[in-house]
């Protein structure tokens, strides 16, 4: 089964072709970090009209990547034929983003004759890590632990059959991104603030000499509903000790920036890797699947590797060009059978705040 | 009316939510002032248990809008710190929901100020020398 995705939730514009939902043809993003760093963040009016202008030649990039010689500049229109369906991401996202994408890829499901299906991005994420060459079939390793970590979500996901999953554990409040970005904000990093913090703590020998609070909520907060504290996370609490303790102790020269910094990313870290342990101490999982942008952070990386090895399981880390957003993990999953489909996919509206498993 | 609370404590500030949350009334907007960090996360989360809600408050930064059924009304969490102009926050449905009887909680309201109605209840939060202090100011018409 060949299908195109597309995906437009964020800042990326993004298309690809993926056969069987492992090989992948071709994988096209156009990231508008540059237009939003001025304002330190995406700005969904920019966002979206971005979107608009490069949806199409995104597409035409990733069917001449998946289907020409390397030598034709544009579509054979005989291409179309080549694909079974289209999928795109209807949520969650932001609503004047998606729309872009979704009202882009019911027009071509409709031109070209082929059935659109509709995937949910956060359920995309976890698809990536079967994206590399060396991962194993989902179906093996039935029921697995998923997180999803990025500027916009973290959330600990149980995934027990082909697109049957549930919602275990999640911030409470921020993201495990948008606390990087907010931090970076604060210090005068810049935006994105993942990589620059990622390097910056790097630089440092001793990871935290600082002691943030630990990202964990107490136990019988209500706001838990029912979920369980000790698989949920909360970041608002520590960027707010990050504040005061700038404005107490601020910084003299680089190096103290990078020290503060790396204790703020460990305070993080350790929050979803501890997480990530207790759930799989006490489930009967047979992996560790990492997803999303904040999933290329190297100290993350390094803390999920232990802590699925103590526990005895593979941890699957997605390629880092398919950790961001991109659009090979939305044809993927929709190749697995999963998504929207049939006339319910042509009547789907945008859901900017889709959870998975939903 | 204007009432000043001094608060040290995150139960402290969810007692104050739930004396707002009285106030409230379908249709009701709700200005959220103050810088990062002030408290706003934590007020939200006040009003959510009020409203019996009991479940994350996630931030609104990423969707912009975030929708919770209590069962009084309909709770709309609306972000307009990267909004680009007021018309932006008519596009995400902010006129509707005043229309349609939900309770609709604002931050960054000064980023619209002339979309806020004149019986809006604004409440400022304000940082204390200490990390768990917070001055919290409730003003409504």
């Amino acid at each position: 089964m060949i299908v195109l995705g597309i995906e437009s939730s964020c800042d990326e514009t993004a298309a690809a072709v993926v056969d069987n939902g492992r090989n992948v043809l071709s994988s096209v993003v156009y990231s508008q970090i540059e237009l939003h760093q001025p304002y330190g963040g995406v700005v969904p009016e920019i966002a979206s009209r971005s979107h608009v202008e490069k949806i199409s030649g995104i597409i035409s990039s990733a069917m001449i990547q998946a289907f020409g010689n390397g030598s034709e500049e544009s579509i054979d229109t005989s291409w179309w034929n080549k694909l079974d369906a289209v999928a795109v991401t209807y949520g969650p996202g932001l609503a004047s983003s998606l729309i872009v994408g979704l009202s882009e890829a019911k027009g071509l499901a409709l031109r070209i004759g082929a059935p659109l299906i509709g995937i949910n991005h956060v359920e995309a994420h976890i698809h990536s890590v079967f994206l590399s060459s060396g991962a194993p079939e989902p179906a093996e390793i039935f029921p697995y632990l998923a997180l999803v970590v990025s500027g916009g979500h973290s959330c600990l996901i149980e995934v027990t059959a082909l697109n049957t999953c549930s919602i275990i554990g999640q911030t409470l409040d921020d993201a495990a991104g948008e606390a990087f970005d907010k931090a970076a904000k604060m210090m005068g990093l810049g935006y994105p603030g993942g990589p620059v913090i990622d390097k910056l703590a790097r630089s440092v020998d001793c990871r935290s000499t600082i002691d943030f609070p630990k990202g964990r909520p107490r136990a019988g907060n209500p706001i838990l509903g029912g979920l369980d504290a000790d698989l949920c996370v909360s970041f608002s609490g520590l960027k707010t000790s990050l504040m005061y303790y700038l404005k107490k102790n601020p910084p003299a020269d680089n190096a103290e920036v990078a020290a503060i910094i790396a204790s703020y990313q460990e305070a993080i870290v350790d929050a979803l890797a501890q997480r990530c342990s207790i759930a799989l101490l006490r489930g009967n999982y047979k992996a560790l699947a990492v997803g999303g942008g904040v999933s290329l952070n190297s100290r993350l990386r390094e803390r999920l590797t232990a802590v699925s090895q103590a526990a005895g399981v593979p941890v699957l880390l997605a390629e880092p060009r398919f950790c961001g957003d991109n659009a090979a993990m939305i044809a993927g999953l929709a190749c697995m059978g999963a998504g929207v489909t049939g006339a319910e996919a042509m009547e789907l509206d945008v859901v900017p705040s889709l959870a998975a498993g939903s | 009316m204007q009432n000043i609370y001094n608060v040290k404590s995150v139960e402290e500030s969810w007692a104050v939510a739930a004396e707002v949350v009285k106030l409230l009334k379908p249709g009701t907007v709700m200005a959220l002032h103050g810088d990062l960090g002030a408290g706003k996360t934590t007020f939200m989360q006040g009003i959510a248990i009020a409203l019996h809600l009991e479940r994350p408050v996630t931030s609104p930064t990423f969707t912009l809008s975030n929708e919770y059924n209590a069962a009084q009304f309909k709770l709309v969490h609306m972000d307009l710190y990267r909004l680009t102009s007021p018309d932006d926050l008519l596009a995400i449905g902010y006129a509707e929901h005043i229309e349609n009887g939900a309770v609709v909680a604002v931050e960054w309201p000064e980023r619209a100020e002339d979309l806020i109605p004149a019986d809006a209840i604004h409440i400022y939060l304000e940082q204390g020398d200490e990390m768990e202090d917070r001055r919290i100011i409730v003003e409504q018409p």
